[in-house]
């Protein structure tokens, strides 16, 4: 008898993780694009696309997130079965700093630019950010690959 | 999470080293003077040559009707004392409005007056004439007045 190291994969966890696997990955891609989307509205809606830097940084944030979100929900590819999990690192990274970016647009300035208040796209963003923080976070811990010892018959 | 604190460290240098436009966190005392901005003529502008703007929405001196995301886009300019004016501006048109914080925003002749994100450049009129947030922005005459441009090629550049 010979004990080897044997990957579980995403696919081979309990129905349950799975479950809680699909769904947290579900929630963080819709949250990453709530986020880009939100952007995008501020970009055109309220004119920040006249700010000289931030302006382009909206546009870039919704271009990020819907891109990673897209990823996320992608049925994943045969030859890259690691996708999602490197895009949830980065859903978490981006929204990670976008929240930064608006804490010191808040409290200081940002390129020169200082942002006013807290009102209600501010918030659903922030929501979202830490809605995709909290489930893609939940997502690589509930599908990261287990190294289980499996028993082999050594011949 | 090294990713993280990299994205931290660079957004914290690039913050620091950005400190731009914005004046209204940390004001000195404001200085008002006028420039002239072709076909628009002689407008006020800070100590810098930065065009300031009054707000169609404001009606009264003592309220300011831009708030949140247009104060982001329009940052309103505050000064740290009574702003300093040079002729031809008339210096008892110059009041003070309270904004939150203890900011004290500057007024002239009835207008408290903004400056404009879109204008990256000292001579920038880019905001003249912009309908944002439900009126529309004007430079000013150092009569108090709003300058127009006397003919439809003057005023801003930028597509609002």
């Amino acid at each position: 008898m010979k004990v080897v190291e044997a990957m579980r994969p995403e696919s081979a966890t309990t129905p349950s993780h799975a479950g809680v696997a699909t769904v947290a990955r579900y929630v963080g891609a819709l949250a990453l694009i709530v986020t880009g989307v939100v952007h995008l509205q501020q970009y055109y809606g309220v004119y920040y696309r006249v700010i000289p830097m931030i302006g382009p940084l909206f546009l870039v944030n919704f271009v990020l997130g819907v891109a990673l979100g897209v990823a996320l929900l992608a049925p994943l590819p045969h030859r890259a079965p690691e996708l999602h999990r490197v895009a949830a690192i980065g859903g978490i990274v981006f929204a990670a700093g976008t929240i930064i970016g608006l804490a010191i647009s808040e409290n200081g300035t940002l390129f020169g630019f200082h942002e006013h208040g807290y009102r209600s796209a501010i918030v659903i963003s922030l929501v979202a950010e830490a809605v995709a923080i909290v489930s893609l976070t939940a997502y690589l811990i509930v599908s990261r690959p287990l190294h289980t010892p499996a028993v082999a018959a050594a011949s | 999470m090294t990713r993280l604190f990299a994205a931290v460290a660079v957004m914290a240098v690039l913050a620091t080293g950005c400190q731009a436009a914005a004046n209204e966190l940390h004001p000195g005392r404001e200085e008002l003077k006028a420039a002239t901005r072709g076909p628009l003529g002689q407008v006020i502008v800070d100590d810098e040559g930065h065009t300031v703007y009054l707000f169609e929405k404001d009606d009264e001196p003592d309220e300011s009707y831009c708030h949140d995301a247009c104060a982001s886009v329009w940052p309103p300019l505050t000064t740290s004392g009574t702003p300093v004016v040079e002729a031809p501006l008339d210096r008892s048109k110059v009041t003070l409005l309270e904004r939150g914080g203890g900011l004290m925003q500057v007024v002239y002749d009835g207008h408290p007056l903004y400056y404009y994100q879109g204008d990256t450049d000292p001579k920038d009129t880019n905001g003249q004439e912009k309908d944002q947030f439900g009126a529309e922005w004007y430079t000013l005459h150092p009569s108090g007045q709003k300058a127009e441009a006397e003919s439809d090629e003057g005023g801003g550049s930028d597509a609002s």
